[in-house]
């Protein structure tokens, strides 16, 4: 199987070249006698598509639909961080405590 | 032209080998054009949008091929894909000045090709699947490879085995082949394949599988054949 993913790797890449090789003309003729009319090629699932594409919210809901795994990998990264700050936080404090108790010690002495 | 034709003459390789890797430089040098695409890509949009007519041109010579590649792919049929690049671009052409980019504009258009595609194909579902024979596949298409390595060997055998590759996906069965395109030529998730095709996640995953298996197995049948 790893040799078909090689090859499909590859293949991903290739571009096939039109029979008469004047698509690009053709596109660019039709561009340029677009009519009134062709506005019906912007149907309902077109709308939908640009809306979709258009959509911060959407995109990054459809982002970690797609791929849960990393959004739960993020998640757990920022937790980690979030804890590791608060571990420090408290540590530092402990540390800042312990001196003062130890000077109060001799002053009452 | 940032493309070099893949199609190999045919005498033997070794003869040509200085046409060959001078391909080769132009082939690296094609993909370092490539790297630059982006910021142009940008710069045409942006000036698209603002109703330059010869910018949205400059859209069109850089992604029409990469368009009918993948309209090819899809509806194995050339006047269908031509069809669909050029109803891909209108749409593309009407649309522009809504685009607000929040992916790259290639994203963009390769979806829209391939939500154009699949309402093209659920029209026709009801007529005959056509086959396309590997001959006229290569004999009537100019396959243009893109990423190939400096061993000219290597390259040459690499070139023949994705020609047999695309013969044998151009020939799958319809429910085989759309998954398989999306999934491995279009980095589509299972998710988005099964919602777009309409059939549940485990038989995407399933046909996927039993594509890359036939795929396989027509390889090491070519192998041996030659052997």
């Amino acid at each position: 199987m790893a040799d078909i993913d090689k090859y499909m790797k590859m293949a991903k890449k290739v571009v096939i070249k039109p029979e008469d090789h004047s698509i690009e003309d053709k596109i660019i003729e039709r561009i340029s006698s677009v009519k009134e009319s062709d506005k019906s090629l912007l149907d309902g699932n077109f709308m939908d598509y640009l809306k979709k594409s258009n959509s911060r919210l959407y995109l990054f809901s459809e982002g970690i639909k797609n791929n849960p795994g990393r959004f739960i990998l993020v998640l757990m990264s920022i937790f980690a961080v979030l804890a590791l700050i608060v571990f420090i936080f408290r540590k530092n404090a402990q540390l800042c405590r312990k001196p003062e108790n130890g000077r109060k010690n001799p002053e009452a002495d | 032209m940032d493309e070099i034709e893949g199609k190999i003459p045919e005498e033997a390789p070794e003869c040509n080998q200085e046409v060959e890797d001078k391909k080769i430089t132009e082939i690296l040098a094609g993909d370092k054009k490539q790297e630059h695409r982006e910021p142009d890509d940008k710069r045409l949009v942006a000036l698209s949008q603002k109703g330059d007519k010869a910018a949205f041109e400059g859209l069109v010579r850089m992604y029409s091929k990469y368009v009918y590649t993948n309209a090819f792919f899809m509806l194995r049929d050339a006047h269908e894909a031509e069809d669909v690049s050029q109803e891909v671009f209108v749409k593309v052409y009407l649309s522009i000045k809504n685009f607000r980019g929040l992916s790259s504009f290639k994203t963009w258009l390769r979806k829209l090709t391939i939500n154009t595609c699949i309402d093209k194909l659920r029209i026709k579902s009801k007529t005959a699947d056509k086959k396309v024979s590997l001959e006229a596949f290569e004999e009537n298409y100019d396959i243009v490879f893109t990423d190939l390595n400096h061993n000219t060997e290597r390259n040459f055998i690499a070139r023949e085995t994705i020609k047999e590759v695309l013969g044998v996906i151009v020939n799958l069965e319809e429910s085989y082949r759309i998954p398989l395109i999306l999934r491995d030529f279009q980095d589509y998730s299972y998710r988005e394949i099964a919602i777009l095709i309409k059939k549940p996640i485990g038989t995407v995953k399933t046909n996927i599988h039993r594509a890359r298996k036939i795929i396989k197995d027509k390889l090491k049948y070519e192998k041996e054949k030659k052997i």
